[in-house]
């Protein structure tokens, strides 16, 4: 009797040293709902703790991101900035990252956040629609990275064709996944152990480690022509959707590859994407701007890579400050003359 | 299949399964036998057949040795017998690599891939089936008459591909009594699994995906994350090495086996020699016995005593990895040893000296230093990389600073660990213990699964030592 009553004490303590030790050092528990465009969203006013890379702890606003009550300037610019982790950057504190740079730095613009982790170019359409639905957007940033080509791709849903081969519908419905976590939704939202476990079994099972992009130095291959020609319809279509709401302008975080002596260039991959980009968006007459020669400056300035924490890696993984500012300057280099415009009384 | 993998897991307790339905001696020997094969077919089947054809050539070679009486052929059974396993060992191992040696000597370019594939645990097992042809020459042990029980014993799957390297005297007398499952057995065995899980799991791989990348572009990283990246790269090899041998012993002690100690705190050592005696230990003391005691040992003067040492620290170093890294290592370990000895003769009037803490302190920082400093031609893999390391750990150089919290944490968590052996060894001695009901042994043991859930990466590294 004693054995099991020690086991069911042993049990219990374990558990809540896991859920402790795990809040302090691993992750708060992920407030989450399913969302049938977005997959799954953090849920309005959360606060959310990250420590897998950098040491984050950001509240999110009323529409789940990370960012301050949504609000709209009368004067000047509302600028929505679409993209994914890197964007949405739970890693560093807010005002450490590139959407509060660049606000901080421009008088005229309010830069609203809209990066979520794990949207693709599909989503943001829908994204975009939701914040035009609550302020005026007078200019939209869709920030794309190395990865995104391939995320683009598997996120891809549905595609609809008419009969001369153009693009007319994508279809990024979330209907049956995370079933466990929907069901189990008050334990998940309440325990940051089991969100904690949860994450790594998934990704135990998908044999993924918890930093698939970061630790992606495998060999690059170029990607097929049927691949290339699907995001390059997928490029068009949702370019097309998102200057129906406000223009479009891509910036590109490119990946580096350090050497000695604060010198680097960027990777194979991430140059071929970002030729790729260049092409397309002057295909759309889309402004494009890479962050490249910034991260360049800013690498053999610091001998600090523009990625990378102490805590999960150094050179890979999500934007740092330093990476931020390095995304915040392009911006605000961007949108600084159109601030200067309308100080003179010109138009935006 | 590694020990921390679930396919090792199903595996092991399918074996337990097996053993505990079919309770006959002979029966048993041949599950262990089919068990430890199906194991090491589970990286390359070919390779069954090698270590079948290694262990039946050093069984049938001992039945000759043992049925003669003529010394002279007893010696030449012995000699063509370990020749083989010796043959075995250097095509595997070292044939391309002396091949590109003999290349660079003569100044030309070795653009070949002979396509030789290493077998894990070659190492491990030839030195195995080599002590047992060996001794049973000298007659220290007596001839293993069953093909199965000595098959077994090159092949026991626990500590075939890594050791630690088993004698046949310590063995083979095992198999001669009955192979007893029993749940005293399993509680301790358990136990030291799990031990040696939280070393590699927890301390072994979480350094690793620190010091991969700083001993990769060492050009990279400042100074101050060069010496961070040695910090973790000694407590990573020792963790992973010492972890792995407790996880095999563990599971031999589950299967009713005892295996031979590995380490014992070889950092706490104050002196090279000292380390040698504490690190592993089934190596160090085959080398002794079975190489440098041949060789002559301290028998022949003290110029030859250090030749052997240096012979045995060179060939040592080799039996790591057909690398000039390796041998440098071994050769370095080779003159510190030497230097030792004699440091040792001529202050061996200073005894009292000896026994002051502030000697102790100073021989053991010196001989840590010293040790972790030789991981670097040891974990490098070419010497331009390796100096680049040196040069710039002791440049003072500039480059990316990466003090990562984790790996500080960890390295605290491990000295923690050092001084409660030293000072108050009674705490560690509770484990393994064969009582699974105390509360504490619970806790410990709970606590240890969660940590290791938790915190372990996602994707193990592999063993360091199974590619020797």
């Amino acid at each position: 009797m004693a054995v099991f009553r020690n086991t069911a004490i042993v049990t219990l303590l374990c558990l809540l040293i896991g859920e402790v030790v795990t809040r302090a050092f691993i992750t708060s528990p992920s407030p989450a709902k399913s969302d049938p465009e977005l997959g799954w969203v953090y849920r309005p006013g959360v606060e959310i703790f990250h420590t897998k890379e950098g040491w984050g702890r950001n509240q999110m606003n009323a529409l789940g991101l990370n960012d301050s009550p949504l609000h709209e300037i009368p004067v000047g610019q509302n600028i929505a900035i679409l993209g994914d982790s890197f964007a949405e950057a739970l890693q560093v504190d807010r005002q450490d990252n590139f959407s509060e740079y660049a606000e901080a730095q421009l008088s005229c613009a309010n830069v609203v956040n809209a990066g979520r982790s794990g949207m693709a170019l599909t989503h943001f359409p829908a994204m975009a629609r939701r914040l035009a639905a609550e302020i005026r957007l007078d200019l939209i940033y869709v920030v794309l990275n190395s990865w995104d080509f391939d995320d683009t791709l598997q996120h891809a849903g549905k595609l609809t064709y008419d009969d001369d081969g153009q693009l007319i519908d994508i279809d990024v419905q979330f209907r049956q996944q995370h079933s466990l976590r929907r069901k189990a939704a008050v334990i998940f939202d309440n325990s940051a152990l089991a969100t904690h476990l949860l994450e790594r079994l998934k990704l135990m099972l998908e044999g993924r480690t918890v930093q698939t992009q970061a630790t992606n130095t495998q060999s690059f291959e170029n990607p097929s022509d049927s691949e290339l020609r699907q995001f390059a319809d997928i490029f068009g279509f949702v370019t097309s959707k998102l200057s129906e709401i406000a223009p479009v302008k891509i910036v590109y975080i490119p990946r580096l590859e350090y050497s000695d002596s604060g010198r680097s260039t960027l990777s194979e991959d991430s140059y071929y994407y970002q030729e790729i980009l260049r092409e397309l968006s002057l295909k759309s007459d889309i402004q494009f701007a890479s962050v490249g020669s910034n991260f360049q400056n800013a690498y053999a300035l610091h001998l600090k890579p523009p990625v990378g924490f102490h805590n999960a890696g150094i050179k890979m993984g999500h934007l740092n400050e330093l990476g931020h500012a390095a995304v915040g300057k392009i911006l605000v280099e961007d949108i600084a003359p159109t601030c200067a415009n309308l100080a003179f009384g010109g138009e935006g | 299949m590694i020990f921390t993998s679930l396919s090792f897991l199903l595996f092991f307790l399918s074996v337990l399964l097996l053993l505990a339905v079919f309770k006959r001696q002979a029966a048993r020997t041949y599950i262990l036998l089919i068990a430890s094969y199906v194991f090491y077919g589970w990286w390359s089947p070919v390779f069954v057949l090698l270590i079948l054809v290694t262990s039946v050539w050093a069984w049938a070679f001992g039945l000759l040795i043992d049925r003669t009486d003529d010394e002279v052929k007893k010696s030449r059974y012995l000699f063509v017998s370990v020749a083989f396993s010796l043959g075995v060992l250097a095509y595997y191992k070292y044939a391309e690599f002396l091949a590109q040696s003999f290349y660079a000597a003569l100044g030309w370019q070795w653009t070949y891939d002979l396509g030789i594939v290493l077998p894990v645990g070659i190492s491990f097992f030839t030195f195995q089936t080599l002590s047992y042809s060996i001794d049973l020459r000298k007659g220290k042990i007596p001839v293993c008459e069953s093909p199965t029980k000595f098959m077994l014993f090159v092949a026991f799957f626990p500590q075939l591909v890594a050791g630690p390297i088993v004698r046949a005297s310590d063995f083979l007398p095992q198999l001669e009594k009955k192979i007893r499952i029993s749940s005293k057995n399993i509680v301790i065995g358990a136990q030291l699994f799990l031990g040696g899980a939280l070393q590699k799991t927890l301390i072994a791989d979480n350094m690793s995906t620190f010091v991969d990348p700083i001993f990769a572009e060492p050009a990279l990283y400042s100074a101050e994350t060069l010496w961070l990246g040695l910090a973790a790269y000694s407590i990573q090899i020792f963790c992973d090495f010492c972890g792995y041998s407790l996880m095999a012993i563990g599971i031999a002690k589950m299967l009713g086996f005892d295996l031979p100690e590995n380490f014992r705190m070889p950092y706490l050592s104050r002196s090279i020699t000292e380390f040698w005696r504490r690190w592993h230990i089934s190596l160090s003391s085959w080398l002794r016995d079975y190489l440098y005691i041949a060789l002559g040992g301290n028998r022949k003067g003290k110029a030859r005593m250090y030749s052997h040492l240096m012979i045995t620290m060179l060939l040592g170093g080799l039996w790591h990895g057909a690398s000039w890294n390796f041998v440098l290592w071994g050769a370095l370990h080779g003159i510190a040893l030497a230097i030792h000895k004699i440091w040792d003769d001529r202050t061996r009037d200073y005894s009292e000296l000896k026994a002051t803490p502030l000697y102790s302190s100073i021989a053991w920082l010196s001989t840590l230093t010293f040790a972790a400093l030789l991981w670097i031609p040891f974990r490098c893999v070419d010497f331009p990389t390796m100096q680049v390391y040196v040069s710039r750990l002791f440049g003072g150089a500039d480059g990316i600073d990466w003090i990562n919290p984790q790996v500080i944490t960890l390295l605290s968590v491990v000295v923690i660990w050092h001084l409660i052996y030293q000072f108050k060894p009674a705490v560690l001695a509770k484990f393994p213990s064969d009582n699974p009901e105390r509360f504490g042994v619970q806790f410990a043991l709970g606590i240890s699964i969660f940590a290791i859930i938790l915190f372990a990466p996602l994707q193990t590294s592999p063993f360091v030592y199974f590619q020797f």
